[in-house]
Protein backbone atom coordinates (compact mmCIF):
# COMPACT_ATOMS: atom_id res chain seq x y z
CA UNK A 1 0.00 0.00 0.00
CA UNK A 2 1.46 3.34 -1.05
CA UNK A 3 1.14 6.50 0.97
CA UNK A 4 1.63 9.42 -1.34
CA UNK A 5 1.56 12.24 1.20
CA UNK A 6 3.58 15.41 1.65
CA UNK A 7 5.67 15.78 4.80
CA UNK A 8 3.09 18.14 6.29
CA UNK A 9 0.32 15.65 5.60
CA UNK A 10 2.29 12.82 7.16
CA UNK A 11 3.09 14.79 10.33
CA UNK A 12 -0.45 16.12 10.80
CA UNK A 13 -1.97 12.69 10.37
CA UNK A 14 0.59 11.05 12.62
CA UNK A 15 -0.33 13.45 15.39
CA UNK A 16 -4.06 12.69 15.13
CA UNK A 17 -3.56 8.96 14.89
CA UNK A 18 -1.04 8.83 17.74
CA UNK A 19 -2.73 11.18 20.21
CA UNK A 20 -6.31 11.41 18.97
CA UNK A 21 -6.06 15.17 18.58
CA UNK A 22 -4.21 17.89 16.73
CA UNK A 23 -3.81 21.51 17.84
CA UNK A 24 -2.95 24.18 15.26
CA UNK A 25 -2.39 27.92 15.04
CA UNK A 26 -5.17 29.58 13.08
CA UNK A 27 -3.72 31.41 10.10
CA UNK A 28 -6.98 33.09 9.13
CA UNK A 29 -7.06 35.38 12.18
CA UNK A 30 -9.41 37.75 10.37
CA UNK A 31 -12.08 35.04 10.06
CA UNK A 32 -11.70 34.10 13.71
CA UNK A 33 -11.98 37.73 14.83
CA UNK A 34 -15.10 38.09 12.68
CA UNK A 35 -16.65 35.13 14.52
CA UNK A 36 -15.72 36.62 17.88
CA UNK A 37 -17.13 40.03 16.90
CA UNK A 38 -20.40 38.46 15.74
CA UNK A 39 -20.62 36.56 19.01
CA UNK A 40 -20.03 39.76 20.97
CA UNK A 41 -22.73 41.51 18.95
CA UNK A 42 -25.31 38.83 19.79
CA UNK A 43 -24.26 38.78 23.45
CA UNK A 44 -24.74 42.53 23.65
CA UNK A 45 -28.09 42.19 21.92
CA UNK A 46 -29.31 39.59 24.45
CA UNK A 47 -28.43 41.90 27.33
CA UNK A 48 -29.95 44.89 25.54
CA UNK A 49 -33.27 43.05 25.23
CA UNK A 50 -33.19 42.75 28.99
CA UNK A 51 -32.40 46.43 29.33
CA UNK A 52 -28.88 45.78 30.56
CA UNK A 53 -26.18 47.85 28.95
CA UNK A 54 -23.13 45.69 28.61
CA UNK A 55 -19.85 47.39 27.84
CA UNK A 56 -18.30 45.27 25.14
CA UNK A 57 -14.58 44.69 25.15
CA UNK A 58 -12.47 41.70 24.21
CA UNK A 59 -12.35 40.47 27.77
CA UNK A 60 -16.09 40.47 28.34
CA UNK A 61 -16.46 36.83 27.28
CA UNK A 62 -13.95 35.72 29.92
CA UNK A 63 -15.86 37.72 32.51
CA UNK A 64 -19.46 37.10 31.46
CA UNK A 65 -20.16 35.25 34.74
CA UNK A 66 -20.04 38.62 36.46
CA UNK A 67 -23.11 39.70 34.49
CA UNK A 68 -25.27 36.59 34.19
CA UNK A 69 -26.68 33.93 36.50
CA UNK A 70 -26.53 30.20 35.82
CA UNK A 71 -30.36 30.17 35.43
CA UNK A 72 -30.19 32.62 32.51
CA UNK A 73 -27.13 31.15 30.89
CA UNK A 74 -28.93 28.74 28.58
CA UNK A 75 -31.14 31.50 27.26
CA UNK A 76 -28.06 33.56 26.35
CA UNK A 77 -26.37 30.50 24.86
CA UNK A 78 -29.38 29.62 22.72
CA UNK A 79 -29.76 33.21 21.55
CA UNK A 80 -26.16 33.41 20.35
CA UNK A 81 -26.25 29.86 18.95
CA UNK A 82 -29.44 30.45 16.96
CA UNK A 83 -28.35 33.81 15.59
CA UNK A 84 -24.92 32.57 14.55
CA UNK A 85 -26.30 29.44 12.95
CA UNK A 86 -28.65 31.47 10.76
CA UNK A 87 -25.60 33.17 9.32
CA UNK A 88 -24.03 31.37 6.34
CA UNK A 89 -20.89 33.48 6.55
CA UNK A 90 -20.34 32.24 10.10
CA UNK A 91 -20.46 28.63 8.87
CA UNK A 92 -18.16 29.42 6.00
CA UNK A 93 -15.65 31.18 8.26
CA UNK A 94 -15.75 28.27 10.68
CA UNK A 95 -14.88 25.83 7.93
CA UNK A 96 -12.16 27.98 6.38
CA UNK A 97 -10.47 28.39 9.76
CA UNK A 98 -9.81 24.65 9.83
CA UNK A 99 -9.94 23.85 6.12
CA UNK A 100 -6.21 23.30 5.67
CA UNK A 101 -6.21 20.54 8.28
CA UNK A 102 -9.69 19.17 7.61
CA UNK A 103 -8.52 18.62 4.03
CA UNK A 104 -5.53 16.68 5.30
CA UNK A 105 -7.33 14.72 8.01
CA UNK A 106 -10.81 14.08 6.56
CA UNK A 107 -10.37 14.54 2.85
CA UNK A 108 -10.98 17.34 0.44
CA UNK A 109 -14.64 16.55 -0.09
CA UNK A 110 -16.40 16.91 3.22
CA UNK A 111 -19.73 17.25 4.91
CA UNK A 112 -20.15 19.60 7.85
CA UNK A 113 -22.51 19.51 10.82
CA UNK A 114 -25.40 21.82 9.99
CA UNK A 115 -25.31 23.65 13.30
CA UNK A 116 -22.11 24.64 15.05
CA UNK A 117 -22.46 24.01 18.79
CA UNK A 118 -21.63 26.63 21.35
CA UNK A 119 -20.52 25.83 24.86
CA UNK A 120 -20.31 28.43 27.64
CA UNK A 121 -18.97 27.30 30.97
CA UNK A 122 -19.13 29.68 33.86
CA UNK A 123 -16.75 29.11 36.76
CA UNK A 124 -18.23 26.63 39.27
CA UNK A 125 -21.27 25.91 37.05
CA UNK A 126 -22.21 22.23 37.20
CA UNK A 127 -25.26 22.50 34.95
CA UNK A 128 -23.60 21.91 31.59
CA UNK A 129 -21.19 19.08 32.20
CA UNK A 130 -20.20 16.42 29.72
CA UNK A 131 -19.20 13.32 31.68
CA UNK A 132 -16.52 11.14 30.12
CA UNK A 133 -17.88 9.67 26.88
CA UNK A 134 -17.14 8.71 23.34
CA UNK A 135 -19.76 10.07 20.92
CA UNK A 136 -19.40 7.01 18.72
CA UNK A 137 -21.08 4.96 21.46
CA UNK A 138 -24.28 6.92 20.95
CA UNK A 139 -24.78 7.23 17.26
CA UNK A 140 -21.88 9.19 15.80
CA UNK A 141 -19.89 7.63 13.00
CA UNK A 142 -16.29 6.73 13.91
CA UNK A 143 -15.30 8.53 10.69
CA UNK A 144 -16.19 11.97 12.09
CA UNK A 145 -13.75 14.55 13.45
CA UNK A 146 -14.56 17.55 15.63
CA UNK A 147 -13.20 21.02 14.99
CA UNK A 148 -13.16 22.80 18.37
CA UNK A 149 -12.45 26.52 18.45
CA UNK A 150 -12.33 28.60 21.64
CA UNK A 151 -13.03 32.33 21.84
CA UNK A 152 -10.98 32.62 25.03
CA UNK A 153 -7.80 30.98 26.24
CA UNK A 154 -8.67 27.55 27.65
CA UNK A 155 -6.56 25.44 29.96
CA UNK A 156 -7.01 22.99 32.84
CA UNK A 157 -10.64 22.59 33.98
CA UNK A 158 -11.74 25.52 31.79
CA UNK A 159 -10.87 23.36 28.79
CA UNK A 160 -11.77 19.79 27.85
CA UNK A 161 -9.83 16.61 28.46
CA UNK A 162 -9.15 13.58 26.33
CA UNK A 163 -7.82 10.20 27.38
CA UNK A 164 -4.36 9.34 26.12
CA UNK A 165 -5.03 7.06 23.18
CA UNK A 166 -2.87 4.26 24.54
CA UNK A 167 -5.02 3.81 27.67
CA UNK A 168 -8.38 4.51 26.03
CA UNK A 169 -9.00 0.93 24.96
CA UNK A 170 -8.23 -0.54 28.37
CA UNK A 171 -10.64 1.80 30.13
CA UNK A 172 -13.44 1.82 27.58
CA UNK A 173 -13.66 -1.95 27.93
CA UNK A 174 -14.53 -1.43 31.59
CA UNK A 175 -17.85 0.08 30.56
CA UNK A 176 -19.48 -3.33 30.66
CA UNK A 177 -17.91 -4.20 34.00
CA UNK A 178 -18.99 -0.97 35.72
CA UNK A 179 -22.16 -0.22 33.75
CA UNK A 180 -21.34 3.45 34.13
CA UNK A 181 -18.84 5.97 32.90
CA UNK A 182 -18.54 7.79 36.22
CA UNK A 183 -16.64 4.85 37.70
CA UNK A 184 -14.36 4.85 34.68
CA UNK A 185 -13.71 8.55 35.22
CA UNK A 186 -12.85 7.96 38.88
CA UNK A 187 -10.13 5.60 37.70
CA UNK A 188 -8.74 7.73 34.89
CA UNK A 189 -9.09 11.27 36.18
CA UNK A 190 -5.43 11.49 37.13
CA UNK A 191 -4.39 10.25 33.72
CA UNK A 192 -6.45 12.43 31.35
CA UNK A 193 -4.83 15.05 29.15
CA UNK A 194 -6.20 18.57 29.67
CA UNK A 195 -5.91 20.42 26.40
CA UNK A 196 -4.29 23.84 26.54
CA UNK A 197 -5.73 25.86 23.66
CA UNK A 198 -5.41 29.59 23.34
CA UNK A 199 -7.57 32.05 21.46
CA UNK A 200 -6.07 31.91 17.97
CA UNK A 201 -5.68 28.15 18.05
CA UNK A 202 -7.94 25.34 16.90
CA UNK A 203 -8.27 21.72 17.94
CA UNK A 204 -9.27 18.75 15.82
CA UNK A 205 -10.03 15.53 17.68
CA UNK A 206 -11.61 12.13 17.19
CA UNK A 207 -14.72 11.21 19.15
CA UNK A 208 -13.61 7.57 19.13
CA UNK A 209 -11.53 8.34 22.21
CA UNK A 210 -13.14 9.17 25.54
CA UNK A 211 -13.27 12.85 26.43
CA UNK A 212 -15.34 15.27 28.47
CA UNK A 213 -15.20 18.17 30.86
CA UNK A 214 -15.65 18.86 34.56
CA UNK A 215 -16.80 21.90 36.55
CA UNK A 216 -14.76 24.90 35.46
CA UNK A 217 -12.64 25.62 38.53
CA UNK A 218 -10.71 28.46 36.91
CA UNK A 219 -11.57 32.11 37.43
CA UNK A 220 -12.88 32.90 33.96
CA UNK A 221 -15.63 31.62 31.62
CA UNK A 222 -15.07 29.23 28.75
CA UNK A 223 -16.55 30.01 25.31
CA UNK A 224 -15.93 27.39 22.68
CA UNK A 225 -17.51 26.16 19.48
CA UNK A 226 -17.50 22.60 18.20
CA UNK A 227 -18.55 21.20 14.89
CA UNK A 228 -18.24 17.80 13.27
CA UNK A 229 -16.74 17.15 9.85
CA UNK A 230 -16.35 13.96 7.87
CA UNK A 231 -15.25 12.80 4.50
CA UNK A 232 -18.28 13.17 2.24
CA UNK A 233 -18.60 9.55 1.21
CA UNK A 234 -17.27 7.81 4.33
CA UNK A 235 -19.79 5.75 6.35
CA UNK A 236 -22.52 7.63 8.22
CA UNK A 237 -24.14 6.43 11.42
CA UNK A 238 -27.07 7.84 13.43
CA UNK A 239 -26.27 11.36 12.29
CA UNK A 240 -26.99 11.34 8.62
CA UNK A 241 -26.55 13.56 5.62
CA UNK A 242 -29.41 16.01 5.26
CA UNK A 243 -30.67 15.89 8.81
CA UNK A 244 -27.41 16.50 10.64
CA UNK A 245 -24.66 16.94 8.05
CA UNK A 246 -24.66 18.92 4.91
CA UNK A 247 -22.28 18.42 1.96
CA UNK A 248 -20.11 21.52 1.65
CA UNK A 249 -17.38 20.59 -0.82
CA UNK A 250 -18.49 18.32 -3.63
CA UNK A 251 -15.81 18.51 -6.27
CA UNK A 252 -16.05 18.44 -10.05
CA UNK A 253 -15.16 14.78 -10.55
CA UNK A 254 -17.85 13.68 -8.09
CA UNK A 255 -20.39 16.01 -9.73
CA UNK A 256 -19.52 14.57 -13.12
CA UNK A 257 -19.92 11.11 -11.66
CA UNK A 258 -23.30 11.76 -10.12
CA UNK A 259 -24.61 13.33 -13.32
CA UNK A 260 -23.15 10.73 -15.66
CA UNK A 261 -25.57 9.19 -18.09
CA UNK A 262 -25.03 6.07 -20.15
CA UNK A 263 -25.77 6.12 -23.88
CA UNK A 264 -29.48 5.53 -24.36
CA UNK A 265 -31.28 3.82 -27.21
CA UNK A 266 -33.52 6.45 -28.85
CA UNK B 1 -44.41 24.62 30.69
CA UNK B 2 -43.14 26.80 33.52
CA UNK B 3 -45.91 25.56 35.82
CA UNK B 4 -45.19 21.99 34.86
CA UNK B 5 -41.60 22.53 35.89
CA UNK B 6 -42.59 23.86 39.29
CA UNK B 7 -44.78 20.96 40.31
CA UNK B 8 -42.78 18.12 38.88
CA UNK B 9 -39.44 16.38 39.06
CA UNK B 10 -39.89 15.56 35.42
CA UNK B 11 -39.89 12.59 33.11
CA UNK B 12 -36.63 11.45 31.59
CA UNK B 13 -36.74 10.45 27.93
CA UNK B 14 -35.05 7.27 26.72
CA UNK B 15 -34.10 6.63 23.11
CA UNK B 16 -31.90 4.29 21.06
CA UNK B 17 -28.81 5.06 19.00
CA UNK B 18 -28.83 1.60 17.40
CA UNK B 19 -31.37 0.07 15.08
CA UNK B 20 -34.81 -0.65 16.48
CA UNK B 21 -36.18 -3.87 15.02
CA UNK B 22 -33.97 -3.45 11.98
CA UNK B 23 -34.72 0.24 11.41
CA UNK B 24 -32.54 3.20 12.29
CA UNK B 25 -34.95 5.83 13.58
CA UNK B 26 -33.19 9.21 13.78
CA UNK B 27 -32.76 10.37 17.39
CA UNK B 28 -34.41 13.61 16.36
CA UNK B 29 -37.55 11.70 15.37
CA UNK B 30 -37.59 9.60 18.55
CA UNK B 31 -37.29 12.79 20.60
CA UNK B 32 -40.04 14.48 18.59
CA UNK B 33 -42.43 11.63 19.33
CA UNK B 34 -41.54 11.83 23.03
CA UNK B 35 -41.84 15.62 23.13
CA UNK B 36 -45.20 15.57 21.38
CA UNK B 37 -46.50 12.91 23.78
CA UNK B 38 -45.20 14.85 26.80
CA UNK B 39 -46.85 18.05 25.60
CA UNK B 40 -50.19 16.39 25.03
CA UNK B 41 -50.12 14.62 28.40
CA UNK B 42 -48.75 17.72 30.10
CA UNK B 43 -45.66 15.96 31.38
CA UNK B 44 -42.47 17.87 32.06
CA UNK B 45 -39.96 16.25 29.74
CA UNK B 46 -36.29 16.16 30.67
CA UNK B 47 -33.66 15.54 28.01
CA UNK B 48 -33.43 11.95 26.80
CA UNK B 49 -30.77 9.46 27.72
CA UNK B 50 -29.39 7.82 24.62
CA UNK B 51 -28.68 4.08 24.90
CA UNK B 52 -25.27 2.97 23.66
CA UNK B 53 -25.15 1.63 20.14
CA UNK B 54 -23.40 -1.68 20.90
CA UNK B 55 -25.82 -4.52 20.46
CA UNK B 56 -27.41 -5.80 23.63
CA UNK B 57 -26.34 -2.79 25.72
CA UNK B 58 -28.81 -1.55 28.32
CA UNK B 59 -26.22 0.37 30.30
CA UNK B 60 -28.12 3.66 30.06
CA UNK B 61 -31.37 1.92 31.01
CA UNK B 62 -29.67 0.53 34.11
CA UNK B 63 -28.34 3.96 34.97
CA UNK B 64 -31.93 5.25 34.88
CA UNK B 65 -32.87 2.90 37.68
CA UNK B 66 -30.31 4.69 39.84
CA UNK B 67 -31.74 8.05 38.83
CA UNK B 68 -35.33 7.08 39.71
CA UNK B 69 -35.55 9.06 42.92
CA UNK B 70 -34.95 12.33 41.15
CA UNK B 71 -37.68 11.68 38.56
CA UNK B 72 -41.44 11.27 38.28
CA UNK B 73 -40.87 8.61 35.69
CA UNK B 74 -39.74 7.82 32.20
CA UNK B 75 -40.91 8.37 28.68
CA UNK B 76 -39.50 5.60 26.51
CA UNK B 77 -39.76 6.08 22.76
CA UNK B 78 -41.38 2.66 22.18
CA UNK B 79 -42.07 -0.70 23.76
CA UNK B 80 -39.59 -2.05 21.19
CA UNK B 81 -36.76 -0.51 23.20
CA UNK B 82 -37.28 -2.86 26.14
CA UNK B 83 -34.66 -5.61 26.59
CA UNK B 84 -35.24 -8.74 24.55
CA UNK B 85 -34.55 -10.92 27.56
CA UNK B 86 -37.84 -11.39 29.41
CA UNK B 87 -36.44 -11.40 32.93
CA UNK B 88 -34.30 -8.34 32.23
CA UNK B 89 -37.38 -6.61 30.85
CA UNK B 90 -39.45 -7.44 33.90
CA UNK B 91 -36.67 -6.46 36.27
CA UNK B 92 -36.44 -3.07 34.64
CA UNK B 93 -40.18 -2.39 34.67
CA UNK B 94 -40.58 -3.62 38.25
CA UNK B 95 -37.67 -1.53 39.50
CA UNK B 96 -39.55 1.57 38.45
CA UNK B 97 -42.99 0.49 39.60
CA UNK B 98 -41.66 -0.48 43.02
CA UNK B 99 -40.64 3.11 43.53
CA UNK B 100 -44.06 4.29 42.41
CA UNK B 101 -42.78 5.82 39.20
CA UNK B 102 -44.60 5.81 35.89
CA UNK B 103 -43.23 4.57 32.60
CA UNK B 104 -44.76 5.98 29.45
CA UNK B 105 -44.27 4.52 25.99
CA UNK B 106 -44.64 7.43 23.63
CA UNK B 107 -45.17 5.68 20.31
CA UNK B 108 -47.82 3.30 21.66
CA UNK B 109 -49.23 5.97 24.02
CA UNK B 110 -49.35 3.54 26.91
CA UNK B 111 -48.66 4.48 30.50
CA UNK B 112 -47.51 1.84 32.94
CA UNK B 113 -48.37 2.67 36.52
CA UNK B 114 -49.14 -0.67 38.14
CA UNK B 115 -48.03 -4.29 38.00
CA UNK B 116 -51.18 -5.51 36.29
CA UNK B 117 -50.39 -3.43 33.28
CA UNK B 118 -47.10 -5.23 32.75
CA UNK B 119 -49.10 -8.01 31.15
CA UNK B 120 -50.48 -5.62 28.55
CA UNK B 121 -46.94 -4.47 27.74
CA UNK B 122 -45.76 -8.10 27.57
CA UNK B 123 -48.61 -9.02 25.21
CA UNK B 124 -47.78 -6.19 22.85
CA UNK B 125 -44.07 -6.98 23.08
CA UNK B 126 -44.73 -10.63 22.26
CA UNK B 127 -46.85 -9.84 19.22
CA UNK B 128 -44.40 -7.23 17.93
CA UNK B 129 -41.62 -9.74 18.30
CA UNK B 130 -43.35 -12.65 16.67
CA UNK B 131 -45.57 -11.23 13.98
CA UNK B 132 -44.57 -10.31 10.48
CA UNK B 133 -44.93 -6.81 9.10
CA UNK B 134 -46.00 -6.88 5.48
FE1 LIG C 1 -18.20 14.44 22.71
Amino acid sequence: MENYFTTEEINTQKSLIKKGYFIFDIKEKKLLNEIRDKTLFHVKDWFKKRKIKLKINTNILNNIHKFISIENLNSLRLHVYNKLNLDRKFHENYFFIGKQYIDILCGNEVSMQKKVNLSIQLPKDDSSLLPVHSDVWQGDSPYELVLWIPLVNCAKTKSMYILPKKINKKFQDKLFKYNSTSKIFDEVKGKVKWLDIKYGQGLIFTQNIMHGNVVNLEKTTRWSFNCRFKSLLSPYSGKTIGDFFSPITIRAATRLGMNYEEPKKK
Amino acid sequence: MKNLKKNSKGYRGYIFSRKIKGLLIPQKVQNLVIRDYANRKKLFFKLSKVEYSFSGSYIMMKSLIKETKTLDGLIIYSINLLPENKSERKYFLNSFLKQKKKIHFALEEIALDNKNKIREIEDIYFVKENSKVI
